[in-house]
């Protein structure tokens, strides 16, 4: 079937098994390999795009489920100022990142920093619930999560 | 192997789907398709024949709150729910909605997804049938409110003659004093040990003025001639209440249908947990 | 490095790219009679056994494993064959149609009683005579513990990519031990390892599930590759990794031990059984360490260990971040926890008493070694966790309890044990280790290490900076494939800490002293082989744990309340990466105690709950604390110490809240359920 949708910012069409999964059809069909095969029961982050604007793993989507939809991936978002504060938050973090799940760790990261909701540190945590680094501690990831909301506060002050 | 001949169909309107459901057999209703993901391994997602996608339909994913229920079409996300916050959903529901999986699936997974699941009930089940929900359930021709109790049957529905869908769920926002909600097993997985359990309780003065006991995981129980036995009555409830009341459950919970198991016990230990912050 | 950019084999996608699927038995055991293909398209073909051109085999640490089985069935998904094509909807579809005629046969199973051609790995120790302490009946304790299959849940599932270019063949795979891959490829094909090149791809937290079985994914896609003469490429799901790729292997342990009357240990027998599946090229590595750890650093006036691994038709196991170790340390410290509870002792009495001191032997510590601090742990642990005050409470509570509902259900478990570091492979060039470093005229720095590792190449960065007085901007890291990296074996054990830091810092040292009379360029190559031929480690890093549990009493879930881990890591690079290193491994740890199930039936694994292999997520990792001892010794490994050391620890807190010893991994709450329903049915 046909399936149009917004692909970073482009309108696209293709032409697919509407069981396909969203994660192949990005890393097949338009070569976009941020979003990894993982675990393919969206619970490891490795595949997470951004659908309509929510961080969604890519790989429990059937593709004929995105029909209109905006899909963005991690290489257009990097491309972007809300990008730089969440890398410089976790690198300031020491957060290890062998880039496998970074797809998982930065949108959901985006998301916490973007929210208007002050969240404590078990929050935090339970919104890294759908991310299987191997990588990187937990203490890490919410300690770069925390410097990025301070970079993005700063920034946009400056602004 | 991934169904190469899947028609999928899209609708925009409650009568789209209607008229869909009366000239296409047998087709399948799907939403976010997150129960379907989680049952699968392979490849792609193998998907029945004929599939029709509710999901972006705008008259299923409305919330409207009224002063006595809020009401959630069948498509409204798990996320969705959330972010009304606790203070505007009963607190049974949030509690059960924060242990679904993880925040990314929560943004896709419905409301109606969950419910209507088939096999094992799912987290929202036992919330859901202890508020007395209702549902209004559409044919091709009619629609009607029908209790979420009624509508669900533990030995299997029988089969409508005509098909059916969830159109909306009304969900009473009466406040209770208490309201506990359990999850049995690890949250964020669905396995065969996952199951809920849901204790309201309202009381005015010293009395026990309403009380709900739902569980739901391989099957369902809500049972209202146990909770009429405590209605009525004067709290604290004293230890022998207690012991005549864990008593009695034996009874109603029929251990044909519910054999002496780790999940049997869980209820039964969650039931007089929950009892015990009546004495 | 951009976002998207490659570095994951399973990114890669040549032009005129093949995919290739393998074909597998359908039966646990027997022999393969014939394998009908369907009618193949042009552009896909299926190559098998026959159409191997060199040996029909890898071998890794002295097993062999075939490719393609070309007439003994092993283990249900035996790779027979592999069907390869330019779309692969197209190839998994012909790959469903094949049809393969078998002959089965009864397979060999894992148990008490067990036939001698089983037995693939064998190691006693004996000291003393034990049998004779066990005349005094009373003063023997018995237990056994069972430790399942697990899976290595890494993050990018196994595969390789193939392709021929410059006349070369290059193999790019996550892999630990990019030289066997060359060595496998190469003997498969009966080509010259220099016309083979490896690129290792970024790899992750692999958990010791990538040390050789790359190599045969390789040898099977180059073989397709060589054949058909276009770049082959396999990538399992993640389900066919479960299915069919290493496990750990599972053991059962049994302890019998005496005990004198000023509660010493008289005598100890121990007798462990490995699962090592079809097979196992880690198997004697894993037999030794198993077999080393299992009395531990307790001194024991005699004893025996007997540990045997049996051959069995299951598909290949293998370790798990870690090898043998930690399950020789769940069964003993739950086994010693055990006998301290009956005896009314004080656990850590009981253990400074009995622990190894300087000068005295025991299967692991050597009378040249042996100060490992175990007060100074246990003193970390006990001011951390507030250890004592804690189990006596709960010792208390638990004893004075009423009803299964008379005060919270708490524990607190403390365990002592170790991480074994450096791999003493003791098959010839399996573990030899060199670094080279080049400074040139300008002042740069490039090092040939093999590692990949980011976290390790900032710490290398930091070595050879500081040692060269220069910035970490000037130093570059090269060699990163076979061709160009000097000869490593596997990236395992700590290898990176224990063996490549040192060998970093002694080639600066070198060049420090020539730089300044000899003239730039300056290169130094330093190479490590393994000295000690009996050693089973290079070195231990010695740790002690506590955990504190409450058991939900109406659904029988522990909660978590806190754990506390200390240990004498050595010399630390960078303490951040020291402590990451260790709390990564806590979640994985609490994982593989409590939710990691795997169940096995006719030869085939599952998950046991669910259709998803149920792991813990990281944000599951409750509130830990962390203390490293300062200490002079050189860098030590602790990547494994978690999980070695906490499913101990857990368990004796359950141990104490049940008042029955756990003696399987994972253990789950309808296990705590079955444990008070037989309590309150004896009452």
């Amino acid at each position: 079937m046909i399936i149009p949708f917004e692909l970073n910012g482009n309108m696209v069409y293709i032409d697919s098994n509407p069981g396909e999964r969203l994660v192949h059809i990005l890393r097949r069909r338009f070569n976009l390999l941020a979003s990894k095969e993982g675990c393919l029961s969206g619970r490891c982050g490795s595949c997470m795009i951004l659908l309509d604007g929510n961080p969604i793993p890519s790989c429990i989507v059937p593709v004929f489920q995105i029909r209109n939809a905006s899909i963005v991936t991690l290489e257009h978002f990097s491309k972007s100022d809300d990008y730089g504060d969440i890398k410089e938050g976790f690198e300031n973090a020491g957060v290890s990142m062998c880039g496998f799940c970074d797809a998982g760790k930065i949108l959901v990261a985006n998301a916490i920093v973007s929210s208007d909701v002050r969240m404590s540190k078990e929050e935090i945590k339970a919104m890294f619930s759908g991310n299987m680094c191997r990588c990187t501690s937990i203490d890490d990831l919410v300690a770069g999560v925390k410097n990025a909301i301070a970079i993005r506060r700063k920034r946009k002050n400056d602004k | 192997m991934i169904n190469k001949y899947t028609t999928v169909y899209h609708a925009s309107s409650i009568s789209e789907i209607q008229m869909i459901l009366k000239n296409i057999a047998g087709i399948s209703l799907v939403a976010g398709c997150t129960e379907i993901a989680r049952r699968q391994t392979g490849r792609a997602l193998h998907l029945q024949a004929n599939v029709l996608s509710l999901a972006k339909i705008p008259e299923l994913c409305t919330i409207a709150k009224t002063e006595r229920y809020i009401e959630f079409g069948p498509c409204v996300t798990l996320d969705a729910i959330l972010q009304l916050g606790k203070k505007n959903i009963p607190d049974a529901l949030y509690d059960s909605v924060c242990t679904i999986a993880n925040p990314g699936v929560r943004a896709i997974a419905t409301l109606g997804g969950n419910i209507a699941a088939k096999g094992q009930r799912l987290s929202t089940f036992a919330a859901l049938l202890a508020l007395d929900t209702r549902l209004e359930i559409r044919t091709p021709y009619e629609a009607a409110w029908i209790p979420m109790a009624r509508y669900f049957s533990n030995t299997g529905k029988p089969q409508s003659k005509d098909p059916e869908f969830i159109s909306k769920i009304r969900v009473p926002t009466e406040s209770w004093d208490i309201s506990i909600h359990r999850r049995i097993g690890q949250s964020g997985i669905v396995t065969d040990r996952t199951a809920s359990f849901t204790f309201l309780v309202k009381f005015q003065k010293n009395v026990l003025a309403d009380i709900r006991i739902a569980y739901a995981g391989k099957f369902f129980f809500r049972k209202r001639e146990f909770e009429n036995l405590m209605i009525g009555r004067t709290l604290p409830l004293s230890e022998k209440d207690m012991i005549n009341l864990m008593d009695k459950a034996e009874l109603f919970f029929e251990k044909d249908l519910f054999p002496p198991s780790y999940e049997r016990k869980c209820l039964f230990n969650l039931l007089e947990e929950s009892l015990r912050e009546l004495t | 490095m951009n976002e998207g950019d490659i570095r994951f084999f399973s990114d890669l996608e040549f032009p005129d790219q093949y995919h290739g699927v393998l074909i597998r038995s359908s039966i646990q055991r027997g022999h393969l009679v014939d394998i009908k293909p369907p009618k193949l398209p042009d552009g896909y073909h299926l190559y098998t056994a026959t159409d191997i051109p060199g040996e029909n085999r890898i071998t890794a640490m002295g097993t062999s494993i075939p490719i393609f089985a070309p007439y003994e069935i092993q283990y249900y998904g035996e790779p027979l064959g592999i069907l390869v094509g330019p779309d692969l909807d197209t190839v998994l579809e012909l790959v469903s149609e094949v049809l393969i005629e078998t002959e089965t046969l009864e397979p060999y199973e894992f148990g008490e009683i067990f036939a001698s051609s089983q037995v693939v790995g064998k190691r006693i120790l004996i000291s003393g005579d034990p049998d004779a302490s066990f005349a005094d009946v009373a003063s023997v304790y018995e237990s056994t513990s069972e430790i399942g299959p697990q899976d290595h849940y890494y993050a990018e599932p196994l595969g390789v990519n193939v392709s021929i270019a410059n006349g070369k063949l290059e193999v790019y795979t996550a892999t630990q031990w990019p030289f066997h891959v060359r060595t496998a490829v190469s003997a498969v094909l009966d080509l010259d390892p220099s016309d083979i090149v490896v690129f290792p791809m970024a790899i992750g937290e692999a958990m010791d599930g990538k040390i050789w079985f790359p190599s045969l994914l390789a040898a099977q896609a180059s073989l397709a590759a060589v054949l058909c003469k276009k770049p082959v490429k396999i990538a399992f799901s993640r389900q066919e990794d479960f299915l069919f790729s290493v496990k750990s292997a599972p053991s059962q342990i049994r302890y019998r031990t005496s005990i004198a009357s000023d509660g010493s240990i008289d005598a100890m027998i121990v007798r462990i059984l490995i699962n090592a599946g079809a097979y196992c090229p880690l198997i004697d590595e894993i037999v030794d360490r198993i077999t080393t750890a299992a009395t531990g650093l307790y001194m024991i006036r005699s004893y025996r260990v007997e540990t045997y691994a049996l051959r069995t038709n299951l598909p290949p196991m293998g370790a798990l971040s870690g090898w043998g170790e930690g399950h020789a340390i769940f069964a003993l410290e739950t086994h010693i926890a055990s006998i301290i509870s009956q005896r009314g002792l004080s656990p850590l009495e009981w253990k400074l008493m009995n622990m190894a001191v300087l000068g005295q032997k025991t299967p692991i510590v050597t009378a040249s070694s042996g100060n490992y601090r175990y007060d100074e742990l246990f003193s970390a642990i006990c001011t951390s966790s507030d250890y004592l005050r804690k189990y006596t409470a709960y010792e208390y509570l638990n004893h004075k309890r009423k009803g299964y509902r008379d005060g919270p259900l708490r524990g607190i478990g403390l365990a002592c044990g170790f991480q074994g570091n450096g791999f003493s492979g003791k098959h010839p060039g399996t573990s030899t280790y060199s670094v080279e470093i080049t400074m040139e005229t300008g002042g740069q720095v490039h090092i040939r290490c093999g590692s990949n590792s980011e976290s390790m190449r900032q710490i290398i960065r930091a070595i050879a900076a500081n040692s060269l007085g220069i910035e970490e901007s000037l130093i570059r890291f090269t060699g990163t494939d076979t061709e160009s990296m000097p000869q490593s074996g596997p990236d395992t054990l700590s290898s990176k800490t224990t063996i490549l830091a040192p060998l970093i810092e002694k080639c600066c040292a070198t060049i420090q002293r020539q730089r300044f009379r000899d003239p730039l360029p300056i290169t130094v190559k330093k190479t490590w082989k393994p000295s000690l031929k009996e050693a089973s480690f290079m070195s231990l890093t010695p740790a002690a744990c506590a955990v504190e549990i409450e058991l939900d009493p109406a659904t029988y879930e522990a909660c978590i309340r806190g754990i506390w881990l200390s240990c004498d890591a050595g010399l630390l690079y960078n303490k951040h990466v020291a402590l990451t290193a260790v709390k990564k491994a806590i979640p994985v740890a609490l994982s593989k105690m409590t939710a990691e199930q795997i169940t096995i039936r006719d030869g085939k694994i599952a998950p046991k709950q669910s259709v998803q292999y149920e792991v813990l997520t990281p944000s599951m990792q409750p509130e830990c604390e962390v203390t490293f001892l300062e200490s002079g010794e050189q860098a030590r490994g602790i990547g494994s110490l978690a999980i070695n050391l906490i499913p101990a620890a857990y368990a004796i807190a359950l141990a104490q809240i049940t008042g029955r010893q756990i003696t399987g991994i994972p253990v789950d709450a309808e296990t705590l359920y079955s444990f008070f329903e037989s309590e309150a049915t004896e009452k």
